[in-house]
């Protein structure tokens, strides 16, 4: 398996907790300017609404995603520094080249082996298999 | 009664070995593979359990009949030493 | 030999339990809490049988040790499902 390079796999261990969420940091930032509601967000990523605020407010607190406040809560990617936004940068190459090592690195994080194993015995899995599901 | 709790046990660990193995073949966790193959052995116990207990009650199965479930925690320990930090 | 392995399996049993207990305090997820008990409880049956003079797991006490063990993993799993947050 490729290995990544070692900022984007430290970004990573650091910063993404699921793939769920950088699948929303990818999709805010490939939208440009565009401002989207929680559940605009969750529909384009086959989710609902709700299962978007974990990942949302994790991004928000990381500095890569801005908020407009209550309650009507707009999200747009918002780097908070330039080395943040060329990592986003990054980070999106990798995953259209290497999808297969950004996934099992996220999955390989030590708390995150813990929630896959809580995961597990969710029956109705989260969107993080899009399509390629087949339980 | 007994029994009947018996399978029951069984039943329980071997849809909890089912989710997590599922859980396994999604994401490659390898934790998920020794956990889950934990909750067979687990299940395989009680079966083991009721056969001996009310399948076979006159043949004493002890010698060998505690070993899947000592196996079982074998594994689950291993992979939960192995695989997390 | 039978107490031996026993006794190991309700070792691993209190061990098993602990690393779910160290989960649950670091990911606050209930589902490690309930884990560890369950796990305890495994433990535990094995122990009563140990300590019961005529060892047999007909004995009333110890099945419903290792079934509120099993009660508490599934309740575990409902508690994971519940549609009011999927969490």
């Amino acid at each position: 398996m490729s290995e990544l390079p070692e900022d984007v796999a430290s970004f990573i261990a650091g910063n993404i907790h699921s793939v769920s969420q950088l699948e929303v940091l990818l999709l805010l930032r490939n939208s440009g300017s565009r401002a989207w509601s929680r559940e605009e967000i969750g529909s384009a990523l086959y989710a609902s609404g709700e299962m978007m605020a974990t990942p949302l407010a994790e991004l928000s607190a990381g500095g890569l995603v801005s908020a407009t406040p209550p309650p009507n809560e707009l999200y747009r990617f918002q780097a908070a520094t330039p080395a943040l936004d060329s990592m986003v940068a990054k980070l999106n190459e990798m995953y259209s080249q290497r999808r297969v090592a950004v996934i099992s690195l996220i999955y390989s994080q030590p708390t995150d082996r813990v929630r896959t194993f809580a995961d597990a015995f969710k029956f109705r899995k989260d969107k993080d298999q899009k399509g390629r599901d087949q339980a | 009664m007994p029994g009947l709790v018996y399978i029951l046990c069984a039943l329980t660990s071997l849809a909890c070995s089912a989710m997590l193995l599922r859980g396994y073949r999604q994401s490659g966790v390898r934790l998920l593979l020794w956990s889950g193959l934990c909750f067979l052995g687990l299940a395989l116990d009680n079966v083991i359990l009721y056969v001996d207990l009310f399948v076979w009650p006159d043949v004493n199965m002890a010698a060998f009949r505690r070993l899947p479930g000592l196996f079982s925690l074998m594994l689950l320990i291993f992979g939960l030493v192995w695989e997390t930090k | 030999m039978d107490q031996f392995v026993m006794g190991l399996t309700a070792m691993g049993s209190w061990v098993a339990g602990l690393f779910f207990l160290r989960f649950w305090k670091e990911s606050r997820d209930r589902l490690f809490l309930i884990f560890a008990m369950a796990f305890w409880f495994l433990g535990l049956s094995r122990l009563a049988v140990a300590m019961t003079p005529d060892a047999s797991e007909n004995h009333i006490y110890l099945y419903w040790l290792r079934f509120l063990a099993f009660a508490l993993i599934l309740a575990a799993i409902l508690d994971k499902n519940r549609p009011a947050k999927a969490r």
